[in-house]
């Protein structure tokens, strides 16, 4: 199911990554208005002008009313079978606070780590998407990895056994009984 | 010495067909738990996807859900665990995250398919793919040939079934 072309078609993947390029409208006290460029993580072009007048207007007095985008374009990863440690820094609003943090996933891709991110704080933080904001998506050497768990992934002579498989069947071919007695080992 | 008391306790009460029991006999018998572990160079077949039945080698480990394998007719993709099957076989010497065209050289010189086909995994697998490509009439074909097969053996062993039953005949008790 997971094809190399399905795996890294965008229109498959929650995330995509967007340059967006706006500025506050032209007036007549300031006829070439300051533009601004953010990169930024939405799930389709239209989310991605949201967040950048939210981010926008959170440094810069200017909102959506009295603005323009001028441009939004989706950037690609320039090499989506090579896989590399991102360092992700971030901050989150809590149900108490806000919290800034540094999370560290193994992925090909840019978009698959900042994937990775949100389904982590979605489960051990119930951290939504809107109370989450990424600071920086930075690819991080082998010696500058930092967590336990990427650190494992790091031995170049690194094996490990699978001890439970599930093999799932598919439903059509799914009975109620069976000829061999189910088992997890598989050597 | 635990394994062993263990084995037995169950072996007595159930028999030797406690689930468990097959685990305790490799820890009595010294021989690894484990064999066929995910590493750089294990040769897997792919059980799901475009690509199923087909024979890559691991590149590169993700995580402990994901690989980066590549094969011969199969292009380098990002996999699930849950998607492969690891063979006993392994292509030896195979750095972490090779380029492409030295994956593909070490595979073919590994000659890891030849290896594969002639493991129990690989010829069950041949005759399933064999039966599952057969025509209707193929099928049937098999079906006559299989018959006159069993009608063969049948035919051998007639004597030797009937003096069987006779010197065990069924016991019907009627209350």
């Amino acid at each position: 199911m997971h094809s190399a072309v399905q795996m890294f078609d965008p229109s498959t993947t929650i995330f995509h990554e967007y340059q967006i390029v706006g500025r506050p409208n032209p007036t007549a006290t300031q006829p070439e208005p300051k533009i601004y460029k953010m990169v930024l993580f939405a799930k389709n072009p239209i989310h991605a002008k949201s967040r950048f007048w939210y981010f926008l207007s959170r440094q810069v007095k200017v909102k959506r009313t009295s603005g323009e985008v001028l441009s939004v374009s989706e950037i690609f990863e320039k090499s989506p079978l090579v896989v590399k440690n991102f360092g992700i820094v971030l901050r989150y609003d809590s149900r108490t606070g806000t919290t800034n943090l540094y999370k560290e996933y193994r992925d090909t891709t840019r978009v698959g780590a900042v994937q990775q991110l949100y389904s982590d704080l979605a489960g051990r933080y119930r951290a939504r998407f809107r109370s989450v904001q990424i600071i920086s998506v930075d690819e991080v050497a082998n010696k500058d990895v930092r967590r336990a768990n990427t650190k494992q992934f790091l031995n170049p002579k690194l094996k490990f056994p699978l001890p439970h498989r599930i093999t799932s069947v598919p439903k059509a071919l799914r009975r109620t009984y069976a000829q061999t007695r189910p088992g997890t080992y598989k050597h | 010495m635990v394994a062993f008391n263990v084995y037995h306790f169950f072996a007595e009460r159930i028999g030797p067909c406690y689930p468990l029991c097959f685990l305790l006999d490799l820890v009595q018998s010294n021989m690894p738990l484990y064999t066929r572990f995910i590493q750089v160079g294990r040769v897997v077949n792919i059980i799901n996807g475009d690509d199923a039945d087909k024979l890559a080698v691991v590149v590169e480990i993700i995580d402990q859900n994901r690989l980066l394998i590549e094969g011969a007719g199969v292009a380098r993709q990002v996999i699930k665990t849950d998607y492969v099957a690891p063979t006993d076989i392994v292509v030896p010497n195979l750095p972490r995250a090779a380029n492409s065209k030295f994956v593909k050289a070490a595979f073919e010189k590994s000659g890891a398919a030849e290896k594969f086909a002639q493991t129990p995994f690989g010829k069950k697998l041949a005759k399933s793919t064999l039966r599952g490509n057969l025509s209707d009439f193929q099928r049937h074909q098999a079906y006559e040939l299989k018959r006159k097969r069993n009608a063969a053996v049948a035919k051998e062993f007639r004597p030797e079934a009937k003096a069987h039953k006779k010197s065990n005949p069924i016991k019907v008790v009627r209350k």
